[in-house]
């Protein structure tokens, strides 16, 4: 045997996380979709929410779309989305 | 989060592995080492000696590495560049080149996480690329060199190993690239009729320095029959003018010319500059605002608000944003061949000085 030195990074203590609380609901919801302006996110966001429309019809839309995938959100579309959704989905891979 | 090298233990520490080569390597799989090729085996001799050469500590740190967040240190990268069989000469270039790749500005995180083939291309110029025995002539971006090939190899490692960027896990280009095993040339200053880039930055002559750049690979430019500038550069430009490149669609996007020497000075003799070269390709490395509407990413393109303003289908649009964005260097040997690099869109060239070189 011969005794090496490990190329491989020490990997973190992983944080311990905890689930934010639903937000107060006092009607149905609104949920946001951020569309990242990735080909297909709006296509499978079409879909998701048609489906979750089928078994929650009370859930309302508030839709926002960034200009490309690599730009932040626009402070002004945060605000719009904080003061709009209690939910939002934020973005999506390939 | 550590403590001094010496003491770590476990798999990120001292470890042992078999002496018998092939049954190291089947181990170093196991435990999810290394590119998948053979290695040199990173003894505490082999490191040192590898520290000590330049004068780097062992804790010694640089940003840290995405996805893992480890701590890079002296000691990890140099076990790295040992793996890659890297001589002690050439670790400054290794530290100095993953240093620069892990400034913000080089955007490694995306460059790890992307979908796109885009790798950390090195360049090496000054001094150091005759004293540490770097290949800037024939075959410079490919094999058969011991310092270009374990350079580019050590600056992998180091993102797979240190950084946990593998396929499918942390690094999930569609295809990947042959760049991504190694993808470090250097600058043949000899055969540069404008003399060396990074001199033209404003490096004295006497100091090296390394250029990094997220890159695709190298797109391969022939041209064995042009006689003067234009004849070149529109064989050039036709590399750059194609839409399943990144740079068409992302500004800021830049893009490595690499002028092989013939090309260079038939281009240089009729008293052609760099700068006339950048200036060159910017104007004419240009397609109809229609040819964009077909296909690559039209319709989320990233573009600076005047390239946006264009509605004129002829009207003919660079896929980079200045002259500027076009980097001339001058590397490898005989033939008319010659390659444009593009960025991958995301990432900054940054050109740095080896420290002590």
């Amino acid at each position: 045997m011969i005794t090496v030195y490990s190329p491989l990074g020490a990997l973190p203590e992983p944080e311990a996380l905890t689930i934010s609380p639903m937000p107060p609901m006092s009607s149905g919801p609104t949920i946001a979709i951020l569309d990242n302006s990735k080909h297909n996110f709006r296509a499978l966001m079409d879909r998701v929410s048609t489906a979750v429309g089928d078994t929650y019809p009370d859930v309302s839309w508030h839709i926002e779309r960034k200009p490309g995938a690599a730009h932040p959100v626009a402070d002004d579309v945060r605000e719009r989305i904080l003061e709009t959704a209690n939910v939002v989905f934020t973005g999506s891979g390939d | 989060v550590t403590t001094a090298w010496t003491t770590e233990t476990g798999v990120a520490g001292w470890i042992d592995l078999p002496d018998d080569p092939a049954a190291m390597l089947d181990e170093a799989d196991r435990l999810g080492w290394g590119d998948g090729l053979p290695f040199i085996p990173p003894t505490r001799e082999r490191v040192e000696t590898m520290l000590e050469a330049s004068g780097i500590d062992p804790e010694e740190e640089l940003d840290a590495i995405t996805p893992s967040a480890s701590r890079v240190t002296g000691a990890k990268v140099a076990a790295n560049a040992v793996m890659a069989g890297c001589l002690p000469s050439v670790f400054p270039v290794v530290w100095t080149a993953l240093g620069a790749i892990l400034e913000p500005g080089f955007n490694h995180e995306g460059m790890n996480s992307t979908t796109h083939p885009t790798a950390p291309l090195v360049v090496v110029h000054g001094p150091i690329v005759a004293k540490a025995g770097f290949n800037a002539g024939i075959g410079t971006l490919g094999p058969g060199n011991r310092a270009n090939a374990t350079v580019g190899r050590a600056i992998r490692l180091c993102l797979l190993n240190i950084g946990h960027a593998r396929p499918g896990d942390g690094d999930y280009a569609t295809q990947a690239s042959p760049a991504k095993y190694s993808y470090c040339m250097a600058e043949n200053v000899a055969e540069s009729p404008w003399g060396s880039y990074h001199v033209d930055l404003g490096f004295d002559p006497a100091q090296s320095a390394v250029t990094v750049m997220g890159a695709e690979g190298p797109h391969h430019v022939n041209d064995h029959v042009s006689t003067d500038p234009p004849g070149v550069l529109t064989t050039v430009a036709s590399m750059v003018t194609v839409l399943g490149s990144n740079p068409a669609w992302l500004t800021n996007s830049q893009t490595i010319v690499v002028l092989g020497p013939e090309h260079a000075a038939t281009v240089a003799k009729s008293g052609f500059s760099r700068r006339d070269v950048q200036l060159w390709l910017y104007e004419n490395a240009r397609l109809p605002l229609s040819k964009y509407k077909t296909g690559g990413m039209w319709g989320m393109q990233i573009w600076p608000k005047w390239k946006e303003a264009i509605s004129d289908d002829d009207a003919l649009v660079c896929p980079l944003d200045s002259p500027d964005s076009f980097r001339v260097m001058v590397a490898g040997g005989p033939g008319r061949n010659s390659a444009v690099i593009p960025g991958d869109g995301m990432t900054r060239i940054s050109t740095v000085p080896v420290a002590g070189h």
